[in-house]
Order: structure tokens, then sequence, then C-alpha cells
């Protein structure tokens, strides 16, 4: 059996922790008893589950490798900060300079601190929101996934509570959020947005044109503050932040994910005019100033540019887009690959209920692919042209199985 | 805050016992021989509009039975005393309050047998009984708790079906339409929006009464579930709600 050990371990796993795995690693979340639950290793773009089947892997630990597995460049000088402290009672050097590395990158920025994960990043940036304008509520996108804090969870009980100043619009839904900001005129904090829908289960949406400048224009008006989320997207669009790519201009960005290939760090960056408010602002975590993940993130970051990450996972995204349409269409299906070529998903135009999705991610994992069904994939540096070609003649043997419903 | 209110007891008991006896009374030639002959109809009211039908033979009047008090619905329900006042609704009304004293009690009965898994006949008859309480149940909680009210609120309107793979007589359809929860009475698979699957009758029932956890099933693919994955998600609150109010 292809996935015994995995579900060996996810019945001890249920015995001692609540839901087995808990969150979007849930087994529920993806094919149950036909995807893997645990893995063990990765290399390159390549990963390894529990039982020892090998995979290539569009999920890249939910964004966060945007190098590949193992990148030495990255996990060599991490490894050699680990063996002489990761955590000191201060910061290490490293901070002050990921953090000038990073104000002078990433457009419009003029501070940063750390956290750990996104969830970190956004509720310190919705809270500094609050802190900076003294209002209360919070503009969110329907659907828009913005962390785990009970402010923006998919948790609608029992923390009702805290979503009470929270108020969603329908993603580009320009009158929409104008009749929000209108009926909520002087208590409006912030608006929080991804670069660009990323929602799970359903067609990734690119913003319209007029869209960023209404929203600026409507936070100007309100004296609200702008918050670009840029956790999921980070790095794979530009290597000066997702809103540079767009136009856009936020007061605050929150970064993460591949920000370190795959180290635990998060980042919040706000405008100049923000900093004397930030500073103002209790903010830690005992783990928030860990080196090691700043050393990797540092290196990371000169990877990224010397290798001009972000053209090359455009460039095989748009490859890995064009031939599952292609293979799609040979077998009889009309599919649509929505969201940027390097963070692309796809939904069967017939079947907006995702039972095809199903079917497919769990054919492509018993050939080795790993595709995630309902959630968005990511593309690497680690990602070849000859890791495409093999997905693709593995995508077309899965569309006509699934078609003839072998 | 987490105690059930009586009425939400009293309409999630009276559900499931109005729908077993649909349903046993389908699946037992015995028990459908053994009630009067002709039309007539049993209607089960209490205050707050709690009230549910169960017509015999397609018969539409008989006995409406009275409770004045949730506890006391819920109390005779689960075999219990309490008030209760007949009423006659029409010619049937005798026929009709033997039929449901007879059909009550043969639920009770058949819920109770711990069918040998080696048993298929008995595991099915079983299961299915087990299947369409939860769905009704599950109904039930959705459409009357306070408690679940705000967490199941999330759920998208469409069809999902419940049941075991390949066994059209061991699953049912619910359908959740403008802020409603109900059961379908004749279910077709056809246009459901998700799946939640049982491998085979013996995992529903194991999974149904508890032998089982349901997610150790769903681990290994014995429980599946397919399609729009938050309508099934949807589900899970409202069974662990259903099983703490039947307790």
């Amino acid at each position: 059996m292809r996935y015994k050990e995995s579900q060996c371990l996810y019945k001890r796993a249920i015995e001692c922790i609540p839901g087995g795995i808990y969150g979007s690693k849930s087994p529920g979340f993806t094919v149950p008893g036909q995807f893997p639950y645990f893995f063990t290793e990765g290399e390159g773009c390549r990963i390894k589950d529990a039982d020892g089947n090998s995979y290539i892997d569009y999920l890249c630990g939910f964004g966060s490798m945007i190098l590949g597995f193992g990148n030495s460049r990255v996990d060599d000088p991490a490894a050699a900060q680990l063996r002489k402290g990761d955590l000191l009672n201060q910061p290490a050097p490293v901070m002050v300079e990921l953090a000038e590395r990073l104000t002078g990158l990433i457009e419009g920025m003029g501070w940063s601190v750390f956290a750990k994960n996104g969830t970190d990043a956004t509720t310190l940036a919705v809270s500094l929101a609050r802190v900076h304008t003294g209002k209360k509520r919070i503009l969110m996108a329907k659907g828009a996934y913005h962390g785990s804090a009970n402010w923006c969870s998919t948790n609608d009980f029992p923390v009702l509570d805290e979503k009470i100043h929270v108020h969603t619009f329908p993603y580009g839904d320009e009158a929409a959020l104008e009749e929000l900001f209108h009926r909520y005129r002087d208590e409006i904090a912030c608006i929080i947005l991804t670069p660009y829908h990323h929602p799970t289960y359903v067609p990734q949406i690119l913003p319209a044109p007029s869209w960023y400048p209404k929203v600026e224009s409507l936070c100007e008006k309100e004296g609200a503050l702008f918050i670009m989320d840029d956790i999921r997207a980070n790095f794979r669009l530009s290597l000066k932040g997702s809103h540079h790519y767009f136009g856009a201009k936020p007061h605050l960005v929150t970064m993460g994910k591949s920000l370190a290939n795959g180290y635990p760090i998060a980042a919040l960056m706000g405008t100049k005019e923000l900093k004397s408010t930030a500073g103002g602002f209790f903010i830690t975590g005992t783990f928030w100033t860990s080196m090691v993940p700043m050393i990797a993130a540092m290196h990371c970051l000169d990877v990224m540019e010397e290798e001009k990450v972000q053209d090359h996972v455009m460039r095989v995204g748009k490859r890995l887009k064009e031939g599952l349409f292609q293979a799609a269409a040979a077998s009889g299906y009309a599919v649509t690959l929505s969201g940027p070529d390097s963070i692309p998903y796809m939904n069967f135009d017939e079947d907006p209920d995702l039972f095809l999705n199903q079917k497919f991610s769990a054919a492509m994992a018993a050939k080795g692919v790993y595709l995630h069904p309902h959630h968005n994939w990511f593309l690497s540096l680690a990602h070849k042209d000859s890791d495409i070609d093999e997905t693709l003649e593995k995508a077309a043997e899965a569309f006509r199985e699934i078609r003839t419903g072998a | 805050m987490r105690t059930p209110r009586d009425k939400t007891v009293a309409a999630v008991r009276s559900g499931v016992v109005s729908s077993l006896i649909d349903e046993l009374i389908a699946l037992d030639e015995n028990l459908a021989a053994s009630l009067p002959s002709g039309k007539y109809a049993v209607t089960l009211a209490a205050p707050d509009s709690v009230r549910r039908f169960i017509s015999f033979n397609g018969g539409k009047r008989g006995v409406l039975l009275w409770f004045p008090r949730h506890r006391d619905m819920t109390a005779v329900l689960s075999g219990g005393k309490g008030t209760l006042i007949p009423l006659p609704t029409g010619p049937g009304f005798f026929k009709a309050l033997k039929a449901f004293q007879r059909s009550a009690g043969a639920v009770a009965a058949a819920m109770d047998v711990n069918p040998d898994i080696t048993d298929t006949p008995a595991l099915e008859k079983k299961t299915r009984l087990l299947l369409r309480a939860a769905l009704r149940g599950v109904c039930e909680v959705y459409n009357h708790d306070h408690w679940v009210a705000a967490r199941a609120s999330h759920i998208p309107e469409g069809r999902i079906g419940i049941g075991v793979a390949g066994r059209k007589d061991i699953s049912g359809v619910i359908v959740v339409n403008k802020g409603l929860m109900i059961l379908e009475r004749e279910p077709s698979e056809e246009g459901v929006n998700a799946f939640l699957e049982f491998s085979d009758a013996k995992v529903c029932h194991a999974v149904l009464t508890g032998v089982e956890p349901a997610l150790g099933a769903l681990g290994e693919g014995r429980v599946m579930t397919k399609g729009k994955l938050p309508m099934i998600q949807g589900l899970f609150p409202l069974l662990d709600r259903f099983g703490e109010i039947m307790k």
C-alpha cells in the first residue's frame, strides 16, 4: 500500500494531537487515503514521504521554498551559525543588516521588524494600523486568508467577538468597498489585501488596473492605512515586493514564507511616516530575534538577486500552465489555469465542486507529482525544464485516466 | 450557554424518531404487516411549533399527540415518562395511536440491536437506521440549535450526499438552502455538490456507533470527502452536537 506509513503515523497522531494533523495540512484538505500525510526529506524540487515515495513538489512548503530544498548557499551558512547559537539574549548584527537590506529593496518601505509566521506579521500590521489611526475597523476581502489569529481566522466560532470590527467585501468590487468606507466613515483603521486574490478552491483573481488606485484614494480620503499582505506571493512576482509588480503603494507590507527559503521568519515593513508609531508599540516574541533564519534570509536574497528567480519561476510556471491546458484539452477537458504564472492554480471548467480536481491530484500523487487539489501551487528555482516535462507527461496520463475512469 | 435548550432537544428527538419510524416501516415487512390497515397519520406536537407528521399508508389524519412541555416530548420519545394528550384529528384515531405505539416500540428495539459484524443483513439494516437518524438529527441541530448556529452559518448552500459507496439504499442527501437544512425524502445523487462516503457498511456502522474514530477511517481513505469540502467540514460540528444532544 503506497501510503501505509503515512496512515499508521496519522492513526497514532489522532490519539495525541487534536485532529491528528491540524489546519491546512489536515488529510481532509487533501484527498484522504490517496495522498501522503507525512514527509521526511526534500532535495531541489523533489520531496520524499514517510513511505519513501518521491514527488516533484508544487506546494514548496506552502510557498516557503523558493530556491528548492537543501539549497547549500542558504543552508550551509545557516547550519554554521546554528552550531554557534541561534537565539542569544540580544539580537545579532544580522538583524540590522537584514532590516537595512529589506528597506533598501522593498519599494516604499522605511523600516522592518521581524517575527516568525505570517499571522504574526499581519496581526502586528492591523494592530499598528489601529494604534496609528486610533480607529478599530478592518476591511478585508471575503475569502482572503491573512492567517490564523482570531481576527482573521476561518474559525467562525467561538471567537466571534474578535471579528466584530472586521468587515469583508467581494475582492475587486470597488462599489462594495466604497460603500463600506461610506458606512463606517471615520472608523476604518485599515484595509488589508493580498496582492491578488488567492483563496482556496476557486480560480485566482488578478487586480483590475483601477483597483489599487481606488483602494489608495479611499484610504487617503478616510485616513485609513493600506496593508499589503505579501506573505504568500512573496518574491515570486518581484524582488521589490508584489506591490511593485502591481503598481500599488501600501503603507505597510508583510512578508514571510519564501523570505528565507523555508526558515521561520516573517517581516512587517512600513513607510517612514509610520516608524514612530511602530517604535512606540510593544513588539516582541522570544524567537523573533533568532538569527539563523535571518542569516538564511540574507543568503536567500543573494541567490534570488543573482539568479533572477522571478524570471525563472514565471517562465517555468508558464510552461506548466500551458502544458496542463493542452494535456487537459487532449482528454477533452477545459481547464482554467489562474493566478500568476509562478503561483498557478487549476480548475476544471465543468466542475466547480472540485470532484475532478481531487481525482486529478490523487492520480498525480500516485505518479509522483504533488499538485494540491485545493490550494494554489508554487514554482521554485529548483524546478527545471526536465521536471516540467516529466510533470506534463504524467499529467497527460492522469487526465486520460480520469476521463476513462481507469 | 452550551446546554441545549429544551425546544432543541425535543425538535431533534422528535425529528429523529419520526424519520426512524418511516425508515423502519420501509425496511421491516413484519412491522409493516403488523400495523392496522388503512390510511391514517400521527402528528407529534409541542409548544413553539415543534411539530412532526408521520403518515401511514399515505394517510393525513388520525391522532395529534400533544406534549404540553418540550421536556414531555423528549422524555416520552426517549422511552421515559411525560405528559401526553392524544387528540383525535380524524377517523383513524385508534389505528393511528396503535400504529404509533407499535412502530415507536419497534424503533427503540431496533436501535438497541448490536448486530454481529459477520451478519451482513442485520448490520446493513442497523447502519441504514443509524445513518437516517444521524442525517435527520444533523438537520434538526442545524435548524434549531443556538450553540451551532454561528458555527454552521458558513456552510455553503447546495446538496451534500452522505452514505456508503455504491449503496443508494444506505445513503441520504442533505440540502442546505436559505438557512435551512433538510433531508431529502427521495434522494438522488445526481447534482450533489459534495459527498461524505463510507467505503462499506461496516465502516459506516463503526463510525456512527463510535467504535471507530471518524478521523482514523478518513486517514485510511475508508471515509472519503469529495467535492466542495467546506460543505462537509461544516457537517462535523453538527454531528458532534447531535451526539451531545442525544446522550
